[in-house]
């Protein structure tokens, strides 16, 4: 099982900044800034990096949110960075996305009954009646009591919001799910409770997962393969159980050596504490040389003269100079 | 009761009063911070630690909140009975405040500089005129010496380039930046007390990771006793000396930090503890059930609906907390047959 669902080939997402009275185009965000990746069919792959690392950018140009600046996204034989129009709707029936706060991501408005079954009506599935079967359906396994089908999202909470989101993602049977920290305002017990759902859901609908997070404990819970971004840049790239045991790029090493813990056990199995100095620079002008450089506690001078390349080290892609001697 | 002692609160209960009817978001809290100490309150979202923070500051408002019964005493005053402009001068000379959102405690149309300089000079003061304001702020001596306070106060949280900070703008600052400018807020009238309300959650883990390092070694080294209000076990690990964990308005354990991480009892602090994501991948499929409605909350044991061990007795009657190690309380009547007083 390795054959990948995804292929992103350079990726670029550039959002322009405009200025002056002839709004002119003055500079560019850089938000992700050419990454390349396989996503392999029924894996979860994990995004992680600081806000501001471009991993949200990513995950909304998988779906098609944004249309990429550069670069392309092979799905099935089919280039998505250039689809368009009717082209377009077919691939979104294939790809789904759970977002971040559940609250602002459901039309307070709307049933939920009305929330979940949009995508069906969109794409105009079946009978009205087969589209009530299928929500309710859904509602069964997200775990959500039929009666909060007429019910509207303020009477919610947060975990039943989520899994709200979650429904309404996985109603289409899509091959691809983008979650966007989908536990990220939630509380811890919630959390456990919603990871151990989209893990039995992943099982049984056979998806491939984008897993976007900040919190690595998490990742280490639930993905199989994990990317690490730094400014619109991926910075280290390997299996999981790997990225956790031998970390290697100095970023990663940093990331994994303050998380909280909350036993002696795991805190042995961290590398020993780095602090990162300062936070990471604006995405419109990004660092000469290696973007990290900035705060890397093993940076010399020569780092910030030009980039390294993303380059395979025992398993790992890394992109540090210090590292490519290795290689 | 000794004399370490400097925040205590004894049988605390706010209700809320709405429209839906009286919800009891505190019920019949205690707890206590010693001199240079800092002691975690560690819940979930609405399980009241934000309520009970306000409390201790006088904030909260009131209505809808109203405070049934209890005493907070600092420094062997009660500060419930106290008028609002003489817990004014307590706060203004005594408390600091860290919050959880950095974006919204700067005021936006003032510079930092103003920012701490109103702070330095009319801390613990009341009612000023536009004419006393002016007076003290055009004094130039006064000026120059809160200025250098300020300055000496952003160096010490590490603020590289404090002369720029000092004539910024919020918004012309990351929320790093403005977290440590308001520890530094915090700080600058030397607090004996400091309620720090998630300081670090609006922020990355690597950033957050910064802040806890400076707020703590800052108060360790000023000997400032912290009430430490968070969600997260593993920080609290960190930090803290001791650690309370909340459930629905009420401490439901208490132990010093190692021993509450190596001998956890309450089948709540359990589950919170199993619902973290290990780092060597286990995850537990976390506390079923929700928090329960204020407004009819269960009988008994506010936690016996979700938890795996209850008895007969969990429904009927409320557990008191009781000691079963030096320093370990725990309310539940696994562990002892205390029952709370009527």
């Amino acid at each position: 099982m390795s054959e990948p669902l995804l292929q992103v080939r350079d990726l670029k997402k550039y959002f322009p900044i405009t200025g002056g009275i002839l709004k002119r185009k003055i500079g560019d965000v850089r938000a992700v800034d050419g990454v390349s990746f396989d996503v392999i069919r029924g894996d979860t792959l994990a995004v992680v990096g600081e806000s501001g690392s471009g991993k949200t950018t990513v995950g909304k140009t998988l779906i098609r949110i944004f249309k990429p600046t550069e670069g392309s996204i092979l799905f099935e034989n089919d280039d998505i960075a250039k689809l368009e129009g009717n082209a377009l709707k077919n691939y979104r029936r294939m790809a789904q996305m759970v977002f971040q706060d559940p609250t602002s991501s459901l039309n307070p408005r709307r049933r939920i009954l009305d929330i979940v079954m949009d995508p069906v009506n969109v794409h105009e599935i079946g009978s009205r009646r087969e589209r009530y079967e299928m929500v309710a359906r859904i509602m069964d396994r997200v775990e959500l009591p039929r009666d909060f089908l007429y019910r509207y999202p303020h009477s919610l909470s947060g975990g039943q919001k989520q899994r709200v989101g979650i429904a309404r993602a996985v109603i289409m049977n899509p091959a691809l799910v983008i979650l966007d920290e989908p536990t990220a305002s939630l509380d811890v017990s919630v959390q456990a409770n919603i990871i151990s759902l989209l893990k039995e859901i992943q099982k049984e609908y056979g998806l491939t997962y984008v897993f976007i997070s900040h919190n690595l404990s998490l990742v280490r819970n639930i993905a199989d393969r994990v990317m690490v971004m730094y400014l619109g840049r991926a910075m280290e790239m390997a299996p999981t159980k790997e990225l956790f045991t031998n970390p290697m790029h100095p970023y990663t090493i940093a990331l994994l050596s303050v998380i909280p813990t909350v036993s002696d056990e795991e805190e042995k199995l961290l590398p020993e504490r780095i602090k990162l100095e300062g936070e990471i620079p604006s995405s419109v002008r990004i660092p000469k040389g290696c973007r990290f450089a900035s705060r890397c506690p093993k940076a010399l001078d020569s780092c910030s003269l030009d980039e390294p390349a993303l380059v395979d080290v025992g398993g790992h892609l890394v992109r540090c100079h210090q590292l490519e001697k290795n290689a | 009761m000794n004399n370490s002692d400097l925040l205590t609160i004894k049988d605390l209960t706010i209700d809320f009063l709405t429209y839906d009817g009286t919800a009891r978001v505190v019920d019949d809290l205690s707890l206590c911070v010693n001199r240079g100490e800092i002691v975690g309150l560690v819940g979930e979202s609405g399980c009241g630690k934000t309520v009970t923070a306000k409390t201790v500051l006088g904030i909260l408002p009131r209505p809808p909140g109203k405070i049934v019964n209890g005493q907070i005493l600092f420094k062997d005053q009660d500060l419930l009975t106290l008028k609002e402009k003489e817990l004014q001068v307590i706060r203004g000379k005594e408390f600091g405040f860290v919050p959880q959102d950095p974006m919204t405690f700067l005021n936006p149309v003032f510079t930092i500089a103003t920012q701490m300089f109103d702070t330095h000079a009319f801390r613990g003061s009341l009612d000023i005129d536009l004419l006393q304001y002016l007076r003290v702020s055009r004094d130039k001596n006064r000026r120059t010496e809160a200025m250098q306070r300020a300055l000496e106060m952003l160096q010490k949280v590490n603020i590289p380039d404090p002369d720029r900070v000092l004539q910024a703008y919020p918004v012309e600052l990351s929320g790093g930046m403005r977290q440590r400018v308001l520890i530094a807020m915090a700080l600058m009238e030397k607090p004996s007390f400091m309620i720090a309300d998630e300081p670090a959650t609006a922020l990355d883990v690597s950033v957050g990771e910064q802040i806890n390092e400076v707020l703590e070694t800052r108060v360790r080294e000023e000997g400032i006793s912290v009430l430490y209000i968070t969600h997260d076990l593993g920080v609290a690990r960190r930090l803290c000396d001791r650690i309370y964990v909340m459930y629905a308005g009420d401490i439901v354990e208490t132990a010093p930090t190692r021993k509450l991480f190596e001998e956890p009892k309450h089948p709540y602090t359990l589950g919170l503890l199993k619902s973290v994501p290990k780092i060597y991948g286990e995850i537990s499929r976390g506390i079923e059930g929700a928090i329960p409605d204020y407004y009819n909350p269960p009988q008994g044991c506010r936690f016996h609906p979700r938890c795996p061990h209850t008895m007969a007795v969990c429904k009927q009657e409320t557990p008191a907390l009781a000691e079963i190690a030096t320093g370990h309380q725990v309310a539940c009547y696994l562990y002892s047959q205390e029952k709370r007083a009527k």
